[in-house]
């Protein structure tokens, strides 16, 4: 008999979408178990050998709510190993990219994603149906912030303006100028979200997180900033390893990131708001003090009332960097020296919670080795704790139900589930 | 479900490199399993007879290395290693 | 420095949105569409690209005359064909609803759109059957034709007048 050999080496795909395993035994939760596909592990490997500056263009596409997280996470940590410090205008312009994307991709989640679900919808297109009044406010919301981002990212599909350094180029002041009017008008519609969040009925829940964000002396923290929890870390990006470990929770499961020791910790609005909140502008406050949402906010549930307050926050914030741009002298500042390689970290403040990017550098440039941890595998383990505790109380609930209220607990944490839309796939065994 | 979108893509591949290559008979299958892959190595083999059945790999030998690199790039996913496939006008008939 | 057609740059010149997503193997077959076709078409179409997200696309089309939309889709097709569906008031066909690779689909965009009248006068969606989407991987071999000629018909397409009236056809 002949044989040969081929040699196939093929990959099988999964599609980015997300399971839920829910275990009840003798009326308690056995086992709670939510499955994610993270594209950011792919895109690990497919950055090796490719030069430093490839790597925000690259990581940008990993994400299609997120390109500018993805681009300052990257940026950021090249600058770090190679000792550039970006300052003046052209921080201040990104700080304004940052704020263009927190409104856009909060916009989408609060509207679109998370209210169907406080007012009983399946979809946002079934909600519109009846009421298309509030959808449409979410969707100019999210124009605005899609402004933003156009004008400093250079294109609709992708940022590509963005480079290790700066921008390729920067506005004048008076195309800057020109989102003035789109972003007063947001602020107004932001203003008014808070208080259209503020009367949805809340379930009742309150979990004991530990808060994890980045914190900045000076600002309510989005580019740059110690990394900070709730329980006394206090750590920069390249000493991440201290405080944080990535652990295979099951064999037949994704990496988590959790806290050394294995506990879990939340990232995210919630997060940013228990640890920074006082850094809000006065207005941010105000409103959130007359909506009476609480310093620190321990009820999933009532994160949309966070992000709504966000979203106020980063229009003004917006309208503040608009203000005071100056053109910088040059769109990008170039590396100074002889680089020898090394080791690059950084967080940003993704929408969603801290994104972690890590490099290492050969001496020319090419990447040997990338770590990307997003905000949702670092809250998957905090995540499971929120569906055991929902299901806990739940449990005289019929199985439908049971689905959509952890579907529901899933949501409230705005996770990188093929965008957070009802692709979950969710199982209850009851034995 | 992952598992099952998983193993329906490896036996579409199956079918398709075996007609590519005009392969009657697959005698061999090499696999390769992420340390972090969503199927386990134990229900893979439980799932391999209703995998390959039907196609020329159903009588093949199943040849599974499991991986524990969790740092692996590919350590979520299933690889199709390589098929040991009689040569098509093989005498040698089942 | 935008591509993004404004609202003065006049509705009576067709628009066509290639969707996908460059680094993730078929799913860049909108794009490379829009790639070979925008030397093709000059000035008689608009030709832009969209990452697939379902508002994105409300605000790229709204207030369009004629829309040509081009994405990847698994429907169960052979590798590489197409089909060529003319979306009128009612949801996209179920072979393409929902096999989009992004998020909020187009289905979604289609969906919402009709409940809040921000359709296009008239909408055309192009979907080419996909094999894989994985990162960094180039596109299929199948795909790549099914890419050919598709961006043949969208130019033949444009040179006319008005679009062709079939509700759909498989190639």
């Amino acid at each position: 008999m002949t044989e040969r050999t081929i040699a196939v080496d093929y990959l099988t795909r999964v599609e980015g979408e997300g399971s839920l395993h829910v275990k009840l035994e003798d009326g308690r939760v056995e086992h709670v178990e939510l499955r994610i596909f993270e594209p950011p592990r792919f895109f690990e490997a497919f950055l090796r050998g490719r030069m430093y500056t490839e790597a925000p263009d690259i990581t940008a596409r990993i994400c299609g709510i997120c390109p500018v997280a993805y681009q300052m996470s990257a940026v950021h940590a090249m600058e770090q190993a190679y000792g550039i410090s970006v300052g003046g205008a052209l921080r201040e312009l990104r700080r304004l990219f940052y704020c263009g994307e927190w409104i856009e991709s909060h916009a989408l989640h609060v509207y679109l994603l998370h209210t169907p679900d406080f007012l009983g919808y399946p979809d946002a297109v079934r909600m519109a149906k009846d009421d298309p009044e509030t959808v449409k406010r979410g969707l100019a919301l999210k124009k605005a912030g899609n402004a933003v981002m156009q004008m400093l990212g250079g294109r609709e599909i992708h940022p590509i303006n963005v480079r290790v350094g700066g921008f390729y180029r920067v506005p004048s002041r008076e195309e800057l100028e020109s989102l003035r009017p789109t972003l007063e008008s947001a602020l107004e519609i932001a203003e008014e979200t808070v208080h259209f969040a503020a009367g949805l009925p809340f379930p009742d829940a309150e979990e004991d997180y530990e808060f994890v964000a980045l914190q900045h002396p000076e600002e309510y923290a989005m580019n740059e900033g110690e990394i900070v929890s709730s329980r006394g870390v206090r750590v920069s990006a390249s000493r991440f390893d201290e405080a944080f470990e990535r652990a295979p929770v099951a064999y037949t499961h994704a990496l988590q990131s959790v806290r050394k020791g294995g506990t879990p910790y939340l990232v995210g609005a919630l997060a940013r708001y228990a640890l920074n909140g006082s850094q809000l502008s006065p207005r941010a406050k105000s409103i959130a003090r007359e909506v009476g949402l609480e310093p620190v906010v321990r009820n999933p549930f009532r994160s949309i009332l966070v992000r709504s307050i966000e979203m106020v926050y980063a229009c003004e914030e917006a309208l503040r960097l608009l203000s005071v741009y100056r053109p910088p002298e040059t769109a990008w500042v170039e590396p100074t020296g002889e680089f020898h390689g090394g080791v690059g970290a950084a967080a940003t403040e993704a929408p969603r919670g801290l994104l972690f990017h890590r490099y290492q550098l050969a001496s020319d440039g090419r990447i040997e080795a990338a770590e990307i941890i997003a905000p949702t595998a670092q809250n998957q383990k905090r995540i499971e704790e929120d569906v055991r505790h929902v299901v806990e109380r739940s449990l005289a609930l019929d199985d439908a139900h049971l689905t959509a209220l952890c579907e529901r607990a899933i949501r409230n944490h705005d996770p990188c589930i093929s965008c957070a839309t009802h692709f979950l796939k969710l199982e209850v065994e009851r034995a | 479900m992952h598992e099952e979108a998983m193993l329906q893509d490896l036996r579409r591949k199956l079918v398709e490199v075996t007609a590519r290559e005009a392969a009657p008979r697959v005698v061999r299958v090499r696999l390769w399993l992420g340390a972090l892959s969503h199927v386990s190595e134990e229900q893979l083999r439980r799932e391999w007879p209703r995998i390959v059945d039907g196609t020329p790999a159903e009588s093949a030998a199943l040849d599974l290395t499991t991986s524990r690199d969790f740092e692996d790039p590919r350590a979520q996913g299933l690889v199709l290693v390589s098929l040991d496939v009689e040569e098509s006008g093989s005498t040698n008939e089942r | 420095m935008t591509e993004v057609p404004s609202e003065r740059s006049g509705s009576g010149t067709p628009l066509v949105i290639g969707v996908g997503n460059e680094v993730r193997g078929d799913d860049a077959a909108g794009l490379q569409v829009t790639r070979e076709l925008r030397p093709l078409v000059g000035d008689r179409a608009r030709v832009v690209d969209c990452s697939g997200s379902a508002t994105e696309l409300l605000d790229l089309w709204e207030g369009q005359a004629r829309v040509y939309l081009v994405d990847a889709v698994r429907s169960g097709g052979a590798p590489g064909t197409w089909c060529r569906v003319l979306v009128r008031d009612q949801p996209l066909p179920s072979s393409l609803a929902g096999t989009s690779t992004h998020g909020l689909s187009i289905a979604s965009a289609v969906a919402l759109g009709q409940t809040l009248g921000r359709m296009p006068g008239q909408l055309v969606v192009f979907g080419i059957e996909a094999v894989q989407f994985d990162p960094g991987a180039d596109l299929s071999p199948e795909v790549r034709g099914g890419v050919r000629e598709v961006t043949q018909a969208l130019a033949e397409e444009l040179g006319r007048p008005t679009p062709a009236t079939t509700s759909r056809e498989r190639r």
